[in-house]
C-alpha cells in the first residue's frame, strides 16, 4: 500500500532540486576545467621563464668553455700569463654563472620583481655551496640512469608557498673537463692550491656530474587562476541559471497559455453546440406550436361551421367537414407520437452491436412492404454490404425512414425504383438510398432534415421522419445529407457512420 | 358593389384553412374572386405573371393578398420581401394571416412592410368575423392602389 505524502508546495520544491543539482555539477566541472587550463597555462609560463634563464646560463657556460678558455690558454702558451696561473673567477664557468646569477637577482630585486633561485648541485662538489641535497643526488642519479629524460619538473612547497621546481642535467663530463676534474695531480697548480679537498676531482667522462636547478614562485598565478576560474564559472552558472529559469518560466507560461487556449477553444465549441441546440429547440417549440395549432384551428372552426350549417339546414358539406375535423385530429395524434419518438432519441438506448447491414435492410424492406405494393415500386439492395457497429433498432429505423421517404416522394413516376447500396470513396464508407422520384431542389437540400420541413404541402407525413434520421445518425457520430440534381431528377439520401463503426469483414 | 371586379390572392398551404377562408369570404361577399395558391413559389409566379400566370385577364393583379408565413418551397416572409421591394408591386396591401404568434415572425413581417399582421383565431365565429372585417376594410374602406 502506498501513501501519498505529497505536501502543498512539495512538488514545486522537488521540481527545482534537479536543476540545482545539475547546475552545481556543471559549475564544479567548469571550475575544474578552467582551473586546470589556467594553472597549466601559468605553469607553462613559469617553465618558459625558467628555461629562458637556464638556457642563458648554458650559453654562458659554453662561452666560457669554448671561447674564454682557449683564448686564455693561447695567451698563456704565448707566455703572456704565468704557466700555473689559475683563478675560478676567470676559469670556472660554474663559479662565474653562480656569481652572475646573484647579480641578476639583485637586478630583479631592484626592478621589484621576484628573485629566481638557482643552484648548481653536484654529488661530488669542488665548492661546498654546490653540494647536492638528498633529493638532488637522487635526480643526478636518475638523469644518469635514464638518458632519454632531459628535464625534471615538480610543484613544491617552500615556506608555505608554491614553487615550480625545474632541473636539467649539467653538461656531460668530457675529456676537456678532465684537465681540472680528473686526478688532482693533473690539475693546474693554481687550482690544486685553491681547492685543497678531494671534491670535484676523480670524475669520469660520459657522466653528468651535476644538475642545474631553478625554482620560481607560482602561488600568485595559481591564486589568479583560482579567482579567474571561480568568477568565470560563477558567471557561467549565473547565465545558466538565468537561461534555465527563463526557460522554466517560458514553459510554465506556455503551459498556462495553451491550457487557457484549449479552454477557450472548448468553451467556444461548447457555446457553438449550445447555440445550435438552442436554435433547434427554438425552432422545435415554434414548429410544434404551429403544427399543433393548425389542426386545432381546423377542428374548432369546422365544428363551428358544421353547427351553423346544421342550424341553417345546409347539409351538403357536413360530411366532408366532419372528415376534415377527424383528419385534423388524426394529424395531431401522429404529430404527438412523432414528437415523443423524437425526444426519445436523445441518447442511443441500445448497446452497439455488430450488425449485418444486408439483414437490417431486408427487415426494413419487409416493414415497408405495404407502401411498396401500393406504389408498385421496386427495391434493389446491393449484396455484401459491410457489417457495422451500431444500435440495430435505431439504424433500422433510419433505413426504414429513408425507404418510406423515397416511396412517398415518388411523384408521378411510372416505374418507381429504389436502390440501397454502399459507396466507398476516399477511405470512407457511405450508405445511400437512391430513388427516381421527385428529387430535391438545391435550395432545400439543407433544410430537408429540419423538423417538420416538408417541402410539399400536399404530401403525406408529418415531416418528422428525416429529422429522426438525422438525429439517430448524429447520435451515432455520423453525418447525413441528400444529393439531387434537382426537381424531377430523383434523389440520393446518404448517411455515413464514423469509420471505427465499420467492422472488418475481410 | 360598384361592379369593379375585386380579387384576393390567398397564399395558404393548409387546404382546410384555405377552404375556411374562401367560405367566409364568399359569405361576406366583398370579393368577386379569390385565387388560392399553396406555396410561396406559386404566389410569386402569380404576382410576377410567370409560369402559366402570364395572362392578366385570367390572372389579374390582386387587390389584397392574404399571406400565410410557413409555406413550402418559398417562405412567406421571403414572398413578402420580394413583393415589398418590387416597385410595381409594393403598393399591394399584404395582410399576414398566420397561426404563428411568435414575436420574431411579427417583427420580421413589419420589417418587410407588411400592411397588417393577424393570427388565425381558433373559434369559427371569430374566424368569420375577422375575415369579414378584413375584406370589408381592405377592399371597401381602403383606397386601392389599382
Ligand atoms: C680549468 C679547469 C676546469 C675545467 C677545464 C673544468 N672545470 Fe669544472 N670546475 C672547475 C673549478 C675550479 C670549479 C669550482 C668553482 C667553484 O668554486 O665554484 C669547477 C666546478 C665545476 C662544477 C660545480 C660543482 C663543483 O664541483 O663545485 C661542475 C658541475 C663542473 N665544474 C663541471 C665541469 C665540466 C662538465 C667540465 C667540462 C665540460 C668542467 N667542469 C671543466 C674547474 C674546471
Amino acid at each position: 500500500m502506498s501513501i501519498d505524502i505529497s505536501l502543498p508546495g512539495f512538488g514545486r520544491c522537488r521540481r527545482f532540486i534537479m536543476p540545482v543539482v545539475i547546475t552545481t555539477i556543471i559549475m564544479i566541472i567548469v571550475a575544474t576545467v578552467i582551473y586546470n587550463a589556467l594553472s597549466a597555462f601559468f605553469i607553462k609560463d613559469a617553465e618558459y621563464k625558467i628555461k629562458n634563464v637556464l638556457l642563458s646560463h648554458r650559453g654562458l657556460h659554453s662561452y666560457i668553455q669554448k671561447v674564454m678558455h682557449p683564448a686564455f690558454y693561447a695567451a698563456r702558451d704565448a707566455g703572456k700569463v704565468a704557466q700555473d696561473y689559475y683563478s675560478p673567477k676567470i676559469f670556472s664557468s660554474s663559479y662565474i654563472v653562480r656569481n652572475i646569477h646573484s647579480f641578476y637577482n639583485e637586478e630583479l630585486k631592484k626592478a621589484g620583481l621576484p628573485e629566481i633561485y638557482y643552484k648548481m648541485a653536484s654529488d661530488n662538489p669542488r665548492n661546498p655551496v654546490n653540494r647536492a641535497d638528498a633529493s638532488e643526488t637522487t635526480l643526478i642519479r636518475m638523469f644518469n640512469d635514464n638518458r632519454d629524460i632531459t628535464e625534471f619538473r615538480k610543484i613544491i612547497m617552500v615556506g608555505g608557498s608554491k614553487y615550480l621546481y625545474y632541473a636539467i642535467p649539467f653538461l656531460e663530463t668530457n675529456s676537456s673537463c678532465i684537465r681540472c676534474h680528473g686526478k688532482r695531480a693533473d690539475a693546474p697548480q693554481g687550482l690544486q692550491a685553491l681547492y685543497p679537498g678531494e671534491g670535484g676531482f676523480n670524475e669520469k667522462t660520459g657522466v653528468y656530474r651535476a644538475i642545474e636547478s631553478i625554482r620560481v614562485p607560482i602561488s600568485d598565478e595559481i591564486t589568479t587562476a583560482t579567482v579567474l576560474a571561480c568568477s568565470i564559472s560563477a558567471g557561467f552558472v549565473a547565465m545558466f541559471m538565468l537561461f534555465f529559469f527563463n526557460r522554466r518560466l517560458k514553459v510554465i507560461v506556455d503551459e498556462k497559455t495553451s491550457t487557457l487556449e484549449a479552454e477557450v477553444v472548448e468553451r467556444k465549441s461548447r457555446e457553438a453546440d449550445l447555440e445550435i441546440k438552442n436554435a433547434e429547440l427554438e425552432r422545435f417549440t415554434y414548429t410544434v406550436s404551429h403544427d399543433l395549432k393548425s389542426p386545432l384551428i381546423t377542428i374548432k372552426s369546422y365544428t363551428g361551421s358544421i353547427k351553423k350549417d346544421l342550424s341553417s339546414g345546409r347539409f351538403d358539406r357536413i360530411e366532408k367537414d366532419l372528415e376534415r375535423v377527424s383528419a385534423a385530429g388524426d394529424k395531431m395524434a401522429v404529430l404527438l407520437d412523432s414528437l415523443l419518438e423524437l425526444s426519445r432519441i436523445g441518447q442511443v438506448i441500445h448497446a452497439l452491436e455488430a450488425v449485418d447491414m444486408n439483414m437490417l435492410v431486408d427487415d426494413a424492406v419487409k416493414n415497408v412492404a405495404g407502401l411498396l405494393q401500393e406504389k408498385g415500386a421496386k427495391i434493389v439492395v446491393q449484396p455484401e454490404l459491410p457489417t457495422v457497429w451500431c444500435d440495430r433498432q435505431r439504424i433500422g429505423e433510419v433505413i426504414q425512414n429513408l425507404l418510406e421517404n423515397a416511396l412517398k416522394y415518388m411523384g408521378e413516376q411510372s416505374k418507381p425504383h429504389i436502390l440501397f447500396g454502399v459507396r466507398r470513396e476516399y477511405g470512407t464508407t457511405t450508405f445511400f438510398v437512391q430513388d427516381n422520384g421527385i428529387g430535391v431542389d438545391e435550395k432545400y437540400q439543407q433544410n430537408i432534415f429540419g423538423l417538420f420541413n416538408k417541402l410539399d404541402a400536399g404530401s403525406v407525413g408529418t415531416g418528422i421522419g428525416l429529422a429522426l434520421v438525422k438525429r439517430i445518425v448524429e447520435v451515432h457520430g455520423g453525418t447525413v445529407w441528400v444529393e439531387s440534381e434537382g426537381l424531377g431528377k430523383g434523389s440520393t439520401f446518404c448517411f455515413r457512420l464514423p469509420d471505427h463503426n465499420l467492422k472488418e469483414t475481410q | 358593389m360598384n361592379g369593379e371586379p375585386l380579387t384576393i390572392l390567398l397564399v395558404e398551404d393548409n387546404p382546410d384553412h384555405a377552404e375556411l377562408v374562401m367560405r367566409n369570404m364568399e359569405d361576406s361577399q366583398v370579393a368577386n374572386r379569390i385565387i388560392h395558391v399553396e406555396d410561396g413559389e406559386a404566389a410569386l409566379d402569380y404576382l410576377f405573371g410567370r409560369a402559366g400566370y402570364a395572362d392578366r385577364n385570367s390572372f389579374p393583379l390582386p387587390h389584397l393578398m392574404l399571406l400565410d408565413l410557413r409555406l413550402p418551397k418559398i417562405d412567406g416572409l421571403q414572398v413578402l420581401k420580394e413583393v415589398k421591394t418590387n416597385a410595381a408591386l409594393k403598393a399591394l396591401p399584404v395582410v399576414v394571416l398566420t397561426t404563428s404568434a411568435a414575436e420574431r415572425d411579427m417583427a420580421m413581417a413589419y420589417e418587410y412592410h407588411a400592411n397588417s399582421y393577424v393570427t388565425k383565431p381558433v373559434s369559427f365565429e371569430e374566424f368569420s368575423k375577422l375575415l369579414g372585417d378584413l375584406g370589408f376594410y381592405w377592399l371597401a374602406w381602403n383606397k386601392r392602389p389599382w
